[in-house]
């Protein structure tokens, strides 16, 4: 194949174009308690070895880590009941049975 | 001393309601034959450790015993006065021929009945059980207590016992009435009449 000057000549060496960085998986860049909604977990193996689901293991507001999975301290459709802080106003008392007016 | 006439005038304290409460739930429990709920009736009371269910009030409550096993926490809720006349004074008769004065004055009481098991189905049938239990038996406590009401006001939700978290607690809550009569006896006889013709001589 005749070798015309001008033609099929390769293009001069350019350098490659900045390209981003690979996306790097969401976890490693992010605040670990954003992914894993637990601001109390610093320890990245411990966390990785919960679920990585939001909400229902995350207890109540402002609650610890210890009830999730076990017994029904981590279930949130319960309310709380404390024998420490129960009362019975007398108000409701009175107001129930019609003895109010007394 | 105690006298019977002092101890009638007690039934109603805060002390009896509660040893009450105690007592009929503890004969309850205590055989099979007087439990209704099928599923509960292996749940015999017994005295000492070896019970299948703790019933005790809440001033003796050790949590790793409802741990363990089932079990009733009795607790006293606050009691509410209310004034039948103007300083207690009964009006009729306030004073009687001999100088007595009477009084009488309402109290508003209240219980709350802890049912508490590791199950949120058990914890149903035990506040059930123990609501029938008294419900049952309102009318007679009151006319042997000579109470003004009492009744089971309501059962609380199955919840978590935030002291045993592997706990499910369900609060049954019973009220109650009663009058406390009293007199006053006065130290001397009382005074019948003024001579005034003494005081002008």
């Amino acid at each position: 194949m005749p070798n015309i000057p001008g033609r099929f000549q390769p293009a001069p060496f350019q350098p490659p174009r900045s390209t981003p960085p690979p996306a790097q998986p969401s976890f490693v860049d992010e605040p670990q308690e954003d992914v894993f909604g637990f601001a109390e977990v610093t320890n990245f193996a411990q966390a990785a070895a919960r679920p990585r689901s939001r909400g229902l293991s995350a207890g109540p507001a402002g609650g610890t880590l210890n009830s999730e999975g076990c017994g029904p301290g981590g279930n949130p459709l319960l309310p709380r009941i404390s024998l420490v802080g129960w009362q019975m106003p007398p108000e409701k008392v009175a107001k129930a049975m019609g003895l109010g007016d007394l | 001393m105690f006298t019977l006439s002092a101890f009638c005038q007690l039934m109603a304290s805060p002390q009896i309601m509660t040893g009450l409460f105690r007592d009929i739930l503890q004969r309850h429990f205590a055989s099979p034959d007087f439990i209704g709920e099928s599923d509960l009736r292996k749940l015999i009371w017994r005295s000492g450790e070896q019970t299948n269910i703790l019933i005790e009030t809440a001033y003796r409550w050790r949590p790793e015993l409802t741990q363990l096993r089932p079990g009733i926490i009795i607790k006293r809720n606050s009691y509410r006065n209310v004034r039948l006349g103007v300083g207690d004074a009964l009006q009729t008769p306030f004073v009687d021929q001999a100088g007595n004065r009477h009084f009488a004055t309402s109290w508003l009481g209240s219980h709350t009945l802890f049912c508490i098991t590791n199950s949120g189905a058990q914890t149903e049938l035990l506040c059930s059980e123990v609501q029938r239990e008294l419900t049952g038996f309102a009318e007679i406590i009151r006319g042997t207590l000579d109470l003004l009401r009492f009744q089971v006001l309501e059962i609380g939700p199955v919840s978590i016992l935030e002291e045993a978290q592997e706990n499910f607690a369900a609060p049954v809550t019973v009220t109650y009435a009663y009058v406390d009569k009293w007199s006053v006896r006065p130290q001397v006889p009382r005074l019948n009449n003024i001579s005034l013709s003494l005081l002008i001589e």
